[in-house]
């Protein structure tokens, strides 16, 4: 089956007529832990937001590349300098004004900035097409964080604006009125409140709630579990994204993690649940704040127009947990999780991204 | 049309397309699709190749053109995957290209490194001070005659013509016995200092030729690289957008969403507004 567009098209732009053949559209969602883009080119690629420069001449030569990103990166972190440069949804130290000169807060702001070349490069945009790209960052991004993003972005496509990221979730699914996003990412999960027009500041939390504290308790709770294992956060991740859950399952969740060296399994099932589910009180709490500083009569309706999405939402059960919580707490509630969790954010941006008048774009070039 | 050609067709169609629900097409504003079947896919392409065939003026009957449309589509399948090595060629050499790229800098650096150092050699060399002849032989005789006077002193009185002629002589042949020796093993020090330095210098000079050697070959091989691969097509993939689009006007929220993605822009402007306020960043 094929498509044909029935759009019409504004008014094309000087220069494009002039010296370009056509318009590649990037959504860019910048997470914490990954980086998604979908591109008009069909184009719809994650990276793990981790980049890794060799340590010296011979992992150089070794590697045969200045710079290494996502799991290459992670496999090779050994003869990398090693960095992961998002922090809760910003770029690490890039509000911290105490350090904004020092060698890591640089070295943070260069790590980041690689990142989004590479990520605009995934979509292997052509030299004769104009490049317009929509990045989707948290709201609470300083202007310093929002320019490394901006400044990055701007050597590699011909315009680029920036928006809120659970903004460009909404956008995405055309869910502009009456409804209650909540973007669940690594570092932070974000819960917007959609109106009809752009969020204000009041109409967003984010919490430090999210995949990674998941981790860290599953962390803590496998440590107390499984006596003599050894492991990391790493391998705590892994087994997180395996098996997460926070209702009921008939499939136990058995892992082998070594002791003294030597494979052993383990039943972490109730482990996995208890993390999972740390998180919904946090969201709960922040939701009903949300609901209620809302004008009373839609406030039923917001309630009723849950929107889950982000990494953590791949979570299983997560929607209906939340659900209970709310009809427990705030006596009813509806909670949808995104079809495509991992690209909502990108999405939404590239929709954006496709809907911007042209003169828009070339103001901003 | 041949089965195998067939799958491969639908299969290459299939494996280059996603997967999306009408639901969300409709959301993105699709309203109209154009629906091509398998079968007017296949029709398409016979009919494609077909008027190709014409098109070179063959005037074939049905039964023969059909056979030649078979043929062709072979051809063309044959074209496609020697298409398909190339490229895969080209990805390698792009690779080796890269890989000979870095070595030739790594070996640039080498080259001036090795240069650097016989430069501070050979500038060492000119600059070491000849041992200077007349003070040390000037210092030698002084020396001589103080030792000599010394030892004829305990002999008898200096003041004898006799004790003092021969101590003149004594100690002249004394400090040129000592000359002789002290520039025989001057010479030597010289000579050995010099074959030292001119032993350091030749290994420098042949470190040197043979990094220089291996740069040019390296260089060579780079510029094979070049102009063997493929030419450059245009990289990338190409956009299904072939002029800006905007907010299509029958979108039923069409006022909402401009009024939205003014507010968007608006605060992009700000934005960069407080950036150049700031110091901004780097221009494209």
């Amino acid at each position: 089956m094929s498509t044909t567009e029935t759009k019409s098209s504004e008014t094309p732009s000087p220069a494009e007529t002039q010296q370009k053949k056509g318009v590649l559209y990037i959504g860019m969602d910048l997470g914490t832990s990954r980086t998604a883009i979908a591109a008009s080119n069909g184009a719809r690629e994650t990276v793990y937001s981790v980049v890794g420069y060799p340590k010296d001449v011979v992992s150089m030569k070794m590697l045969q590349r200045e710079v290494l990103f996502g799991e290459e990166a992670m496999r090779k972190r050994l003869s990398l300098h090693y960095y992961r440069p998002l922090e809760k949804g910003v770029i690490k130290y890039s509000d911290d004004s105490a350090n904004v000169n020092g060698a890591e807060a640089q070295a943070n702001l260069k790590a980041a900035a690689d990142l989004v070349r590479h990520a605009i490069g995934l979509s292997r945009p052509r030299k004769d097409e104009l490049v317009y790209a929509v990045i989707g960052c948290p709201a609470q991004g300083s202007i310093r964080n929002k320019r490394a993003i901006i400044d990055a972005a701007r050597n590699v496509v011909d315009s680029v604006m920036i928006c809120s990221e659970p903004f460009a979730v909404a956008y995405g699914l055309d869910r502009l009125d009456d409804v209650l996003v909540i973007d669940i990412g690594a570092g932070t999960t974000d819960l917007c409140r959609m109106h009809g027009t752009m969020p204000e500041e009041g109409d967003q939390i984010t919490l430090p709630f999210a995949g990674d504290f998941v981790d860290q308790e599953l962390f803590n709770l496998l440590k107390k579990e499984c006596a003599g294992a050894d492991f990391t956060i790493n391998m705590v991740r892994e087994i997180k994204e395996r098996h997460s859950f926070v209702g009921e399952t008939t499939d136990p969740c058995i892992v082998e993690l070594p002791v003294n060296g030597k494979p052993t399994e383990f039943d972490v099932t109730n482990v996995v649940r208890t993390a999972c589910r740390k998180i919904i009180p946090p969201i709960v709490d922040a939701l009903g704040q949300l609901v209620a500083t809302f004008d009373p009569e839609f406030q039923s309706r917001l309630k009723n127009n849950v929107l889950l999405g982000g990494g953590g939402s791949q979570i299983k059960g997560l929607a209906r947990a939340i659900e209970e919580v709310m009809h427990q707490r705030l006596g009813e509630g509806q909670v949808t999780a995104s079809e495509e969790p991992l690209y909502g954010g990108a999405n939404g941006a590239l929709k954006i991204a496709h809907d911007m008048p042209a003169e828009f774009w070339e103001q901003l070039r | 049309m041949r089965p195998n050609l067939f799958v491969n067709i639908l299969k290459a169609i299939r494996g280059r397309g996603h997967q999306d629900s009408l639901k969300s097409l409709k959301r993105a504003g699709y309203e109209r699709l154009t629906v091509l079947s398998v079968k007017d896919l296949d029709d398409a392409i016979s009919r494609a190749v077909d008027s190709t065939l014409r098109e070179y003026g063959l005037t074939l009957d049905p039964e023969e053109l059909r056979g030649l449309t078979g043929e062709a589509q072979t051809a063309f399948l044959k074209l496609v995957n020697e298409c398909s090595g190339l490229r895969e060629l080209n990805e390698a050499l792009e690779r080796e290209k890269k890989n000979l790229i870095g070595q030739g800098a790594l070996l640039r650096q080498e080259v001036s490194k090795a240069q650097g150092l016989l430069d501070v050699e050979k500038r060492a060399a000119k600059s070491d001070p000849p041992v200077d002849a007349g003070v040390f032989e000037t210092k030698l005789r002084d020396a001589a005659r103080f030792y000599a006077q010394e030892h004829v002193l305990k002999l008898g009185d200096p003041a004898d013509p006799k004790l003092s002629s021969e101590f003149h002589s004594l100690s002249a042949e004394v400090v040129g016995v000592a000359l002789s020796l002290v520039r025989e093993a001057n010479q030597r020090v010289l000579e050995d200092a010099r074959r030292q330095q001119e032993e350091k210098m030749a290994v420098l000079e042949q470190r040197v030729r043979k990094l220089q050697s291996s740069l040019e070959h390296t260089e060579a091989l780079l510029a094979r690289v070049r102009t063997t691969a493929t030419p450059q097509e245009e990289t990338g993939v190409e956009s299904k957008f072939k002029a800006v689009q905007g907010l299509d006007p029958s979108d039923q929220r069409f006022q909402q969403k401009k009024m939205l993605l003014k507010q968007i822009f608006d605060l992009n402007i700000e934005l960069r507004r407080l950036m150049a306020d700031n110091g901004s960043g780097s221009s494209k």
